[in-house]
């Protein structure tokens, strides 16, 4: 709704503008955030990166955290350990030749720092696979090339709801907007599910925004289909609720949130708290180059 | 056991000043203009000697009390010949008076003072009223008069931003405003978000803003009375009036049915920017319509010299739509029949039909669109009386019954197989009131207004009881609990207040006096907004079993004072302290649009809001104009946000000032300018981000709401009007009048801040972005005419 607002506000651009600006806030508490995001991939390194929050207007990059143990466990008292072997709060699981994530497990996070422990606990779901991945070309509506616009066809599993994120990578660089990550139930994105059918638009679509690269032929689009849990669905659907489009947009914005955290510390002050996510995924994935279809009228070539 | 003291002081007041009261004879009747037969509110009618004085109704209608004898009576109004009347009363008298317009306005009233020790005598305090005529010579947007943006330059209005909608009254939420149109409320007050007022300035009489020290027959909002009275129709001849400008034009026309009996008065709008920028839109955009119109007629009848009847309404809607369709609007529908049962007793009978609407859809039923419509519609009957009791008494007392049912938001998808609705359960209130109120006359430097008004509020079905338990966490939604449901007109829960109003003042001198007031006002209908600035699609909620009303106590003391030659400058400072309860806040995540359980994500709190006002106004002379400072604040407290400590609300407005001049270098030409500051709104900054996936969140652990505020904002504004020449070369008045309005808005160029926004990638570059609506000059020319 707000592209089209912007869109239709054509008049109110001619007055309107948008500029960077300072503003003063007060500093915050510096707290723990855990990015552990871990797969049944083999041939990608499995790692939990700890930091350092930071200022917001602090233009630098987070500090490491410095632990004292970090490991995993599950259900099968199975012991993975992480080790921060660049000293840049990137821990790792050395070993290479075997999935970290197996179906239908749990699995337990404790990172141990001083006095303080963090715990966290997940599930690893199912996931679906992605059949085939279509693309059309779109002419352009303002001006410049136009673009191609690409659609997965994923079936969503018969049975119980199953929960994803759709990642969406162009030549190998992931679309890092928190507007463009999708949460997806059963088929659906935007509360329309049905249980064991084919995703339905808008969920496996992908249409550059007014910010991204058009696709052009020649570009690899791979879709990554990542199983999550209902709780790591409602911490990806918090994320993209801190989006925040700029002109007419703002209007309707509201002020941003705090997500969730399912990261728990024994800690009892705020700056002993954690932020960040923990999650186990089966993940499948599949990759397409666009090409000239058959009988495919462009309007003009692309790239 | 208070109300019980409070009762007993009320009744044993009335008692003693109808027996101190020696017989006297009535003098009563309207007064109206005699150019157009409009009847004349606030018109004042006294003995020349001072000492017996009454102001008319808003029917013009007066009545005085006086002992037998001989007296001159003085009508006088702002801009109008003074009539006097001798009269020798041995008897009750009826005398209805026409005031005849002054020729020429060589003094110019801006800010209506009717006379120049007005603002001292009467008890009214915390009160605005603004004459039409000036709130067309105050630079504007586009060079549009309007009379919500005319307000808010008054002391203790603010808004949050140009595109915010509505307005705030000291520290208030938009909601806690009651906007009366003829009586019947008005939801949305704004056109375009917030950039015009819905009210079409060529069919408004009377523009009243009341703050403080509110009389007993308002009631249901917390901060303030806005009463806009409209145009009655001119009963003598056809007239028109309207201005041709460049985002919109107006036009009203005017005109007896029966000379002197009946009239009507129709008055439209309509802008035209998507006309104008078709020819610069893509052809995707060449079908897109953007625009708002309004509507506003009345048609009056008078009966016989006791019995009139006025008919009115108003049908507005803004439009937005290219692919999409967005649109809003208000309606309203006003009865009023007015009886003057005697010379004492005045009653008017209103009943009024009151809707908001707004409709929003994407795509259409083919290919699996989307809408979402809301409406508010508001049932009413109220009775009202004066009843004139003798020369120190004036007693007001009616009642009012109020059915509101809301329709909060009702979805539909269209899916292949068919639409699938998503209807959120209406809400039905009834609010009933009774009140009873005096303004009485201790002596000459001593006038009491005090009232009672008694309300209730029953909470019914067909809406349900939505039952709630705690919250797993702060931040969280309640969990609910399940849903009871009753037969139809039964009470969920009922809810019964007793608001106290009191007013008083005292002469110092002749030329200075001291006022001060105390209100109690109940809010039963809430509006629901947590985004940047209301906007159209927020809902309003009416009191349930979870949501309890909002109450507000006021205590406000004033001092004001007359000096200069003429007493032609009036200055006066007022300080006020509010406290407030049941406040509503919202969790962090509250779904307020499409939610059945949109009350399991309120917060309930307690508000305060205190500051200081000074306004210094010249009301005659070449210069006139006026200078409002406004030292506030207002503050919010909810136990899950801030630690439970007070923060400030949206609105907190530490200064803001207004400075509107006018100077006149002769009847044809004249320089208008406006200067408006206030410190910037606050705004929840995350002061704190981290990296997922490479994706940048943003936290703000200590879970402050507005903890930081937009740049400030000002604006300098200036008008030039020439007026066309008033008379021909025979010496004739011209039938047409046309005046040139050349405006410049914002002059400076400033980029005053909406709104801001973060844009933060993780381990790189973080921008906090302004988004400023207006951040240019906007020039304008408009031509108003009337005839």
């Amino acid at each position: 709704m707000k592209k089209y607002l912007f869109g239709i506000f054509t008049i109110w651009a001619l007055t309107s503008c948008e500029d960077p600006i300072s503003v003063e806030v007060d500093e915050g508490t510096i707290q723990l955030s855990v990015d552990a995001f871990l797969t049944n991939e083999p041939d990608k390194q499995q790692k939990i990166i700890l930091k350092e929050t930071k200022q917001f207007f602090d233009n630098v990059s987070q500090n490491p955290f410095v632990a004292d143990s970090v490991y995993v466990k599950d259900d099968l008292n199975n012991l993975y350990l992480f080790e921060d072997l660049s000293s840049n709060g990137e821990y790792v699981w050395s070993e290479t030749d075997s999935s970290l994530v197996n179906l239908n497990r749990t699995y337990y996070l404790t990172i141990k720092a001083g006095d303080i422990i963090y715990s966290s606990e997940t599930t690893s779901e199912r996931v679906a696979t992605i059949d085939s991945i279509n693309w059309e070309y779109a002419p352009p509506v303002f001006g410049g090339n136009g673009t191609y616009g690409t659609e997965a066809v994923i079936k969503d599993l018969i049975g119980a709801t199953d929960y994803s994120w759709l990642r969406v990578k162009v030549n190998g660089e992931y679309n890092l907007n928190k507007g463009s990550q999708i949460v997806v139930t059963d088929n659906s994105n935007v509360g329309l599910s049905t249980d064991g059918e084919f995703f339905i638009p808008p969920a496996a679509y992908y249409f550059p925004g007014a910010d991204d690269d058009s696709l052009g032929l020649g570009d690899k689009v791979t879709y990554e289909l990542w199983s999550i849990t209902e709780e790591t669905s409602l911490f990806w659907a918090e994320v993209i609720n801190q989006n925040v489009d700029g002109a007419l947009g703002a209007i309707f914005a509201t002020p941003t949130a705090n997500v969730r955290t399912n990261i728990y510390s024994s800690g009892t002050k705020l700056s002993e708290q954690a932020v960040g996510w923990f999650s186990t995924s089966m993940v499948n994935t599949a990759t397409q180059e666009i090409f000239v279809k058959e009988g495919e009228q462009l309007s003009f070539p692309l790239n | 056991m208070r109300r019980n003291k409070i009762q007993i002081l009320f009744v044993s007041l009335i008692f003693l000043s109808v027996v101190s009261i020696a017989q006297n004879f009535t003098v009563s009747g309207t007064v109206k203009d005699n150019s157009n037969g409009e009847s004349m509110i606030s018109a004042m009618v006294y003995t020349s000697d001072g000492n017996y004085g009454a102001a008319t109704n808003v029917y013009g209608f007066y009545s005085l009390q006086l002992p037998k004898g001989k007296y001159t009576l003085l009508f006088n109004y702002s801009g109008y010949e003074i009539v006097t009347k001798e009269i020798d009363l041995s008897s009750d008298l009826k005398l209805d008076v026409e005031l005849a317009p002054q020729a020429q306005e060589v003094d110019v009233v801006v800010v209506t003072g009717k006379k120049n020790t007005d603002n001292i005598k009467k008890v009214e305090m915390s009160t605005i009223e603004i004459d039409v005529k000036a709130i067309e010579k105050i630079p504007a947007l586009l060079g549009e008069p309007d009379v919500v943006k005319s307000v808010q330059l008054t002391p203790g209005v603010s808004t949050v931003g140009e595109g915010a909608t509505g307005f705030n009254v000291r520290g208030g939420s938009i909601d806690q405003n009651l906007i009366l149109l003829d009586e019947a409320p008005v939801f949305n007050s704004s056109h375009l978000f917030g950039f015009f007022s819905v009210f079409n300035p060529d069919a408004v009489k009377n523009v009243k803003l009341i703050k403080g020290g509110i009389p007993s027959e308002y009631g249901g909002r917390l901060s303030s009375v806005l009463d806009i009275r409209m145009k009655e129709g001119n009963k003598k001849k056809l007239a028109g009036e309207g201005g041709i400008g460049a985002l919109f034009s107006r036009f009203a026309i005017e005109a007896p049915i029966v000379k002197d009996k009946a009239s009507f008065v129709v008055a439209g709008r309509r802008s035209y920017a998507d006309v104008l920028a078709k020819p610069f839109l893509d052809e995707n955009f060449s079908d897109a319509q953007f625009y708002f119109y309004d509507l506003t007629a009345k048609v009056n009848y008078e009966i016989n010299d006791k019995n009139n009847v006025f008919v009115s309404g108003y049908f507005g809607r803004d439009v937005f739509q290219q692919g999409f369709g967005f649109n809003w609007g208000n309606q309203t529908a006003t009865v009023r029949w007015n009886r003057i049962f005697n010379d004492k007793l005045f009653g008017n009978f209103t009943t009024y039909f009151s809707n908001y609407d707004f409709e929003i859809g994407v795509g259409d039923e083919e290919d699996g669109g989307f809408n979402l419509k809301g409406n508010n519609e508001t049932y009413s009957f109220k009775p009202s009386f004066n009843y004139y009791l003798n020369s120190k008494n004036t007693l007001s007392f009616g009642g009012q019954s109020i059915l509101y049912d809301f329709s909060p938001g009702n979805s539909t998808v269209f899916l292949p197989d068919g639409p699938l609705n998503n209807n959120r359960d209406n809400r039905v209130g009834l609010e009933n009131a009774i009140y009873i109120g005096n303004e009485q006359k201790i002596k000459k430097s001593i006038i009491l207004q005090y009232g009672l008004r008694f309300s209730s509020y029953h909470y019914l079905a067909p809406s349900k009881e939505y039952l709630y338990g705690d919250r797993p966490d702060i931040t969280s939604s309640r969990v609910s609990l399940g849903v009871n449901e009753y037969s139809t007109g039964q009470s969920i829960k009922d809810y019964y207040n007793l608001e106290p109003r009191f007013s008083a003042k005292f002469d110092v001198d002749s030329v200075s006096s001291v006022k001060l007031s105390y209100n109690r006002m109940t809010q039963y209908i809430h509006l629901l907004s947590n985004t940047a600035a209301a906007t159209p699609l927020d809902i309003y909620a009416p009191s349930s079993n979870n949501i309890k009303p909002q109450l507000a106590d006021q205590v406000a003391i004033g001092y004001f004072r007359n000096f200069g030659k003429d007493l032609d400058w009036e200055a006066s400072v007022e300080a006020y302290y509010k406290i407030l309860q049941n406040q509503i806040g919202y969790i962090p995540t509250a779904d307020l649009l499409s939610n059945n359980d949109y009350e399991a994500d309120l917060y309930f709190g307690e508000g305060r809001a205190y500051g200081t006002e000074l306004l210094l106004k010249r009301t005659t002379g070449k210069l006139t104009g006026w200078l409002s400072l406004t030292l506030a604040r207002t503050e919010i407290k909810v136990d899950e946000v801030n630690n439970g400590d007070f923060y400030k609300t949206r609105f907190d407005q530490p200064v803001n000032g207004n400075l509107v001049l006018n100077y006149e270098f002769n009847p044809r030409y004249e320089l208008s300018a406006n200067f408006a500051y206030n410190t910037g709104t606050p705004f929840t900054a995350s002061s704190i981000n981290y990296g997922i996936q490479g994706i940048s969140v943003s936290h703000n652990p200590e879970n402050l709401r507005n903890n930081s505020r937009v740049p400030d904002y000002h604006r300098l504004d200036l008008a030039f009007i020439i007026h066309g020449k008033e008379k021909n070369k025979k010496g004739e008045i011209r039938k047409w009048q046309g005046d040139w309005n050349f405006g410049l808005y914002n002059v400076y160029a400033r980029k005053n801040t909406f709104t801001v926004y973060f844009q933060d990638e993780v381990n790189g570059e973080t921008q906090a972005i302004r988004y400023s609506i207006i951040g240019t000059v906007i020039p304008s020319i408009t031509y108003n005419f009337k005839f």
